[in-house]
């Protein structure tokens, strides 16, 4: 008998019958209650209960915008002692559900559900197979992995292979560079591009609308033919010559669109101080204008501000500066935009494969 | 036509979410000491500014014949857009906005369009216009042609220097008639070009009306219902609880036919009654509107009256308050023949909608603000239960509470065969929890984009005006002018509407 085999099975129809009663529940007080849902989220967590709370929080904000059923997997600590393994009480996995609830704006109580698997010991060998009875059929299935790092851990290809995406957040690891290298390999080893998506790579959206639009303007379009260096200031967690994960991916991005080649373009990175995590203070383009040499820059007006100015320094006609307003956007947002996207992002997979190939950075 | 999606031209565009970011522009609005500059166009320009959908380059210019300062237009802006913006004012954003805004006293002399031209070279200069060009004529509609003339004559229907276009925009109403529609449209176009003109219709610019086309043309379950074998008649209510809010002197040359039927409600009748396009293009889209205001059965003038109802509010209660009759609002003649509640019947004379009958109403002063459109199913062809069963109907809400509702029967639990009607809904608030656009944002960034899918054509305007032109010739040769029918405000219109439909064992629906 295996592992698996020995831990508690948990039963689907059961699962289903409680969030049966959960809606009834809901519904019990005479105000009317729509059950919303749009989606499939597998949130996986890190180890301990601190995160299964942070995963459940995520949760409710998502279900704000993207109703859905949340499948939050959690690993408690495992309290077993030695020579317990036999010992059923903590060997399996608990499940339970629970509900999302929030008004709509036209007043109406729209709620969403949610279930926690909790595996513990063999109980992990039973996820994915529990997470796929699970899922509410015909709807999209992404995946959010909380966990550090895939290594040999065969939970994150056996939820790939049942999702439409798969979600990693590179900008929470100590070291970001190292992390979107992981992710990339992931990607690349399985079949079917694009699956992949990276919650950092969302975030610098708002910083690739504002070094888009200095070559929106027409005037400005040649000079994006020849920049020969970027400089990015961001704040950490950073690993060795202060890349963060916005950092690589601008750097991937602007290398993946603007075709450069090795040794074409200095790059550098800096860290800034007084910023909140995984944010970008700046980014400087060295580029010419009209053949004089130019730099474009995008800098908040100040460390804690969301705005910011696009100017120029150069001795030609510029239509420059302008400002720009940085979305607020936190890890629930970000993700809500992830989700939003459509299913696959060959400009995400082309910025991924710059930034690790080498040739970048 | 090509788009002036900068996604084609800029490769750092390609996959962001503002892949149609618009190219810089100076955007002239006449008219702009109006109230729309301040409740719609600012407002809206200000979100698509903080969605960064419109670059910082650019320029908003105002034009109107009154005097006024830079400075106390841009704060009447500020003010338009701290009452009436969907989000809040951002002070560093504003100022952005503000600094590219200016004013511009207009003579209406060729010279003083002459003068705004040069204003506008600065701008291309000192504020990155690029020479692109939007005018936005927002004035009563007899000052259009004027308008029109003078830009062409001052040559600001080419684009500034190192510019690629310049383009109008045109709001409702467009024209009173066929005939000063057609001498509107003509002059427009000998100054420039059609694909440079921008008719606007703000129904068009709604989420929920361009659902429409994706109901009917992104699921294949609905298209084979959607024709005579199945469906029995449909109903298009466009209701407002609000009266004529002022606008007495412009609703007594409108009224309600050329106020709300021969623009929105012909339009929604377009999207429900097309043929599904062969692509997405603009013309291909509009091609196809215009088949069904072409495919339009003409009333005979003797029969306007009976497929027709035309009423006029008088004194009641909406939303709790008693509210005036239309002949006591100011500027409207005590004896005024204006309709402010129409019903039609009208028949869509084609292949797919042979013989089904389409149910038009518009209304001011009903019992609250609601567009909707109806389709009634046919009735099963066999009666099985002891009770009667209700006819399906698929019910598609414009606003408010954006949605869409199928009714079916259904059987009550327990041991007897018993049937009920039960519904299922699907609104945009909960399956989509962000907000959505105002409209007019998203017309005003179509425009500078140069995609005139949700604008109206020439001969769309013209195939409308003429139906509505032989109802108010039947109307006028009836000379039902003369006493309207009579409704309470606060109610669902005349009792003479409700008639128009019991002939044919028809009700309205109360939405």
């Amino acid at each position: 008998m295996s592992a698996a085999n020995r831990a508690r099975v948990p039963d689907v129809a059961r699962i289903e019958a409680q969030l049966a009663e959960l809606w009834r529940g809901t519904a019990g007080d005479g105000d009317p209650v729509t059950h919303a849902c749009t989606l499939n989220l597998v949130v996986v967590c890190s180890d301990g209960m601190e995160d299964l709370q942070a995963a459940t929080n995520l949760v409710a904000r998502v279900a704000e915008t993207e109703p859905g059923r949340a499948l939050v997997v959690s690993f408690p600590e495992d309290n077993r002692q030695d020579g317990d393994a036999e010992g059923g009480s903590v060997d399996g996995m608990q499940v339970y559900v629970s509900a999302h609830c929030h008004r709509g704006a036209d007043g109406t109580q729209i709620c969403s559900e949610q279930i926690t698997l909790e595996a513990r010991g063999a109980g992990r060998e039973l996820i994915p197979a529990t997470v796929l009875q699970l899922l509410v059929g015909q709807l999209p299935v992404y995946t959010l992995w909380r966990r550090q790092e895939f290594g040999d851990d065969p939970l994150p290809r056996a939820l790939l292979d049942m999702s439409d995406r798969f979600i990693a957040n590179s900008g929470n690891r100590h070291d970001p560079l190292r992390a979107i290298r992981g992710l990339q390999r992931f990607a690349a080893s399985v079949s079917g591009e694009g699956r992949t998506a990276d919650i950092s790579w969302e975030r610098v959206e708002c910083w690739r609308e504002a070094l888009a639009s200095f070559f929106d303007a027409p005037t400005l379009r040649p000079s994006m033919e020849q920049i020969t260096g970027l400089a990015i200031e961001a704040s950490g967690p950073a690993g060795d010559g202060h890349v963060t994960a916005a950092g690589a991916y601008l750097a991937g991005w602007l290398a993946s669109r603007l075709g450069w080649k090795r040794d074409q373009v200095r790059i550098s990175f800096a860290a800034a101080t007084d910023l909140p995590p995984r944010e970008v203070a700046s980014v400087r383009i060295e580029t010419s204008i009209d053949g004089a040499p130019a730099a474009l820059v995008a800098r908040r007006i100040d460390p804690t501000s969301d705005v910011v100015l696009l100017s120029a320094e150069t001795e030609k006609s510029c239509p420059l500066p302008w400002k720009i307003k940085l979305p607020a956007r936190d890890d629930a947002a970000l993700l809500c935009g992830l989700l939003q996207r459509s299913r696959k992002d060959p400009i995400f997979d082309a910025a991924l494969n710059a930034t690790c190939k080498g040739d970048t950075f | 036509m090509e788009l002036d999606r900068t996604a084609e031209a800029n490769p750092l565009r390609a996959g962001l979410r503002r892949d149609l970011a618009a190219e810089p522009c100076s955007m002239v609005i006449f008219g702009a000491s109006g109230d729309l500059t301040r409740r719609k166009l600012v407002p809206a320009l200000y979100n698509l500014r903080l969605d960064g959908l419109l670059p910082g380059a650019g320029a908003v210019v105002g034009a109107s014949r009154r005097e006024m300062s830079h400075e106390a237009f841009a704060a009447s802006l500020r003010e338009g857009v701290e009452a009436h913006s969907r989000r809040g004012i951002d002070d560093a954003l504003w100022d952005e906005v503000a600094s590219g805004i200016s004013y511009v006293t207009t003579e209406n002399s060729v010279a003083g369009y002459r003068k705004l031209g040069e204003h506008l070279d600065r701008l291309d200069r000192e504020r990155g216009s690029g020479g692109n060009r939007l005018f936005y004529v927002s004035t009563p509609p007899s000052a259009f042609p004027g308008i029109v003339e003078r830009l062409g004559q001052a040559g600001l229907n080419k684009p500034g220097n190192g510019g690629r276009w310049a383009r109008i925009v045109l709001e409702k109403p467009i024209g009173h008639d066929l005939e000063s529609a057609r001498e509107l449209n003509r002059v427009v176009n000998q100054v420039f070009n059609e694909s440079d003109v921008f008719r606007i219709d703000h129904y068009l610019g709604k989420e929920t009306v361009q659902n429409l086309m994706v109901f009917r043309f992104g699921n294949s379950i609905f298209e084979p219902l959607w024709n005579q074998k199945y469906v029995d008649h449909v109903q298009l209510t466009v209701a407002e609880s609000i009266g004529v809010e002022g606008r007495g002197k412009y609703y007594e040359e409108a009224g309600t036919t050329r106020d709300m039927v021969q623009n929105h409600l012909f339009q929604l009748l377009c999207l429900i009654g097309m043929e599904a396009p062969a692509s997405l293009r603009p013309d291909a889209i509009r091609d196809e509107k215009v088949k069904v205001l072409e495919a339009l059965r003409p009333l005979p003038l003797d029969q306007v009256g009976r497929s027709t109802v035309r009423g006029q509010y008088a004194e009641g209660v909406v939303g709790g308050k008693k509210v005036a009759g239309y002949k006591q609002e100011p500027d409207v003649a005590p004896d005024s023949p204006t309709e402010t509640y129409v019903a039609m019947q009208l028949f869509i004379d084609n292949w797919r909608w042979g013989g089904v009958p389409f149910y038009l109403r518009a209304a001011k002063r009903m019992p609250k603000r609601v567009t909707e459109i109806a389709l009634q199913f046919r009735e099963v062809p066999h009666r099985l239960f002891e009770q009667s069963v209700a006819p399906n109907t698929l019910a598609l809400r414009i606003q408010p509470d954006e949605g869409i509702n199928l009714c079916f029967e259904s059987k009550s639990p327990g041991p007897k065969m018993r049937v009920h009607p039960v519904s299922m809904d699907f609104r945009y608030g909960t399956s989509f929890g962000q907000q959505p656009p105002e409209a007019y944002e998203r017309l005003i960034l179509d425009a500078i984009l140069g995609d005139s899918t949700l604008f109206i054509r020439r001969d769309e305007v013209e195939a409308s005006w003429r139906y509505i032109d032989r109802l108010q010739q039947g109307w006028h040769e009836q000379g039902s002018e003369s006493g309207l029918p009579q409704y309470d405000a606060g109610s669902w219109g005349p009792a003479e509407s409700d008639a128009l439909l019991a002939r044919s064992g028809r009700a309205w629906r109360r939405p």
